[in-house]
């Protein structure tokens, strides 16, 4: 009948029953001799009573056995934590290597490509090492190791090689108002503007003074520091007539 | 009272064996119906008799609240056995899955050296 219900509810249930019943008898025991039950009828109450507290103490057996199975329950439950603990420890470690298996299978195949493809086109090493030769002949990489200052050979481009390079004629392009209008106007513009003697005009000499190579080969020294202080002043008179005009235009 | 409360519901979280829970009402209930029969004749001993008759109501009262109580703390009584065993079966299924996957992790397959 009450299978359904939790052994708790049972046995709650049971204690509810015995108070009512005992309620019951002692209601029927003190009341008065007219409004008393049979005997009979007293004798069920107690054989209820009796037959409930039977009941109870069945249950509670029950529910004895049921706290040992609790705590098998208990102890079957920290085991599972304790697995589950276990699998995801192993899950991560087992991710974290495919991970980097799966990294440098990525690198290997990589590698295995690009050696396949060397296979295909073999290079010579007396060529390559031509090419190293070209490229550093003009001392585009490094600089040689006996560089002084005033040496021209440098592995970046001087100021006035930057000028004569394409980007320098772009800059003077708007100056000139001539825009080209096709990439051999730009070509001829960036590269046969220009006379080649006028290359390697600037020349460093160890007193730090910049040089200027004038036609047949005179140098003129130009003081560089006094000008810059002599501009500087320039500039900072511009500046303060930029602002007393600026003034007198406000007022 | 609120202490009274307070401490009930602490005892509400700590488990509590089946023998420790008190059922033993008869004893009282019958205490109670023979004090209620006995005839007294002097009105003295009948009115001793009537006090301690209520006392001891009062003491089923609680009797039965206290074993409410401490039936609400006994562990693994929230399902009845058939539901009970039915979990227990769980947890093992449970428990037995994960020690075979475990297992099965432990003794995974070594990684493959083929290559071409």
């Amino acid at each position: 009948m009450a299978s359904h219900l939790s052994t708790k509810d049972r046995l709650l249930s049971l204690v509810d029953d015995i108070e009512l019943i005992a309620k019951e008898i002692i209601e029927v025991s003190i009341a008065p001799k007219s409004q008393k039950l049979s005997a009979a009828d007293f004798a069920q109450l107690t054989d209820l009573l009796l037959s409930k507290d039977m009941e109870l103490k069945k249950t509670l057996e029950l529910a004895e056995e049921q706290a040992k199975i609790q705590q098998k329950m208990n102890e079957l439950k920290a085991e599972v934590d304790n697995k589950d603990q276990d699998i995801h420890h192993l899950q991560r470690q087992l991710k974290d290597a495919e991970q980097i298996l799966a990294t440098s299978l990525y690198q290997a195949r990589q590698k295995l490509a690009s050696i396949v493809k060397s296979r295909k086109r073999p290079v010579p090493s007396e060529e390559l090492i031509k090419f190293a030769h070209r490229i550093s002949a003009s001392n585009a990489v490094s600089a040689p190791l006996s560089w002084q200052p005033g040496d021209p050979r440098r592995p970046y481009p001087t100021d006035l090689e930057m000028r004569l390079g394409m980007l320098g004629r772009l800059c003077d392009l708007p100056l000139n108002g001539h825009t080209p209008s096709t990439l051999n106007d730009l070509h001829r513009i960036t590269t046969g503007g220009v006379p080649t003697s006028a290359t390697n005009q600037f020349t460093w000499h160890p007193t730090g003074e910049l040089h200027m190579s004038v036609g047949g080969g005179n140098s003129v020294a130009i003081d560089s520091r006094s000008k810059d202080a002599h501009t500087q002043e320039d500039v900072e008179v511009m500046s303060t007539d930029s602002s007393s005009s600026s003034s007198s235009d406000s007022q | 009272m609120e202490n009274n409360t307070d401490h009930s519901d602490q005892n509400n979280y700590s488990p509590l064996s089946v023998q420790d829970v008190d059922v033993d009402f008869l004893p009282i209930v019958y205490e109670i119906i023979r004090s209620v029969e006995r005839d007294f004749h002097d009105n003295s001993a009948k009115a001793r008799e009537s006090a301690e008759c209520s006392q001891k109501v009062l003491e089923l009262q609680k009797k039965l609240d206290i074993a409410r109580s401490q039936i609400k703390r006994l562990p693994g009584i929230d399902y009845n056995k058939q539901d009970q065993i039915k979990q227990f079966e769980i947890l093992r299924t449970q428990l037995r899955l994960k020690r075979e996957l475990l297992q099965k992790y432990r003794n995974m397959c070594s990684f493959e050296t083929s290559f071409k």
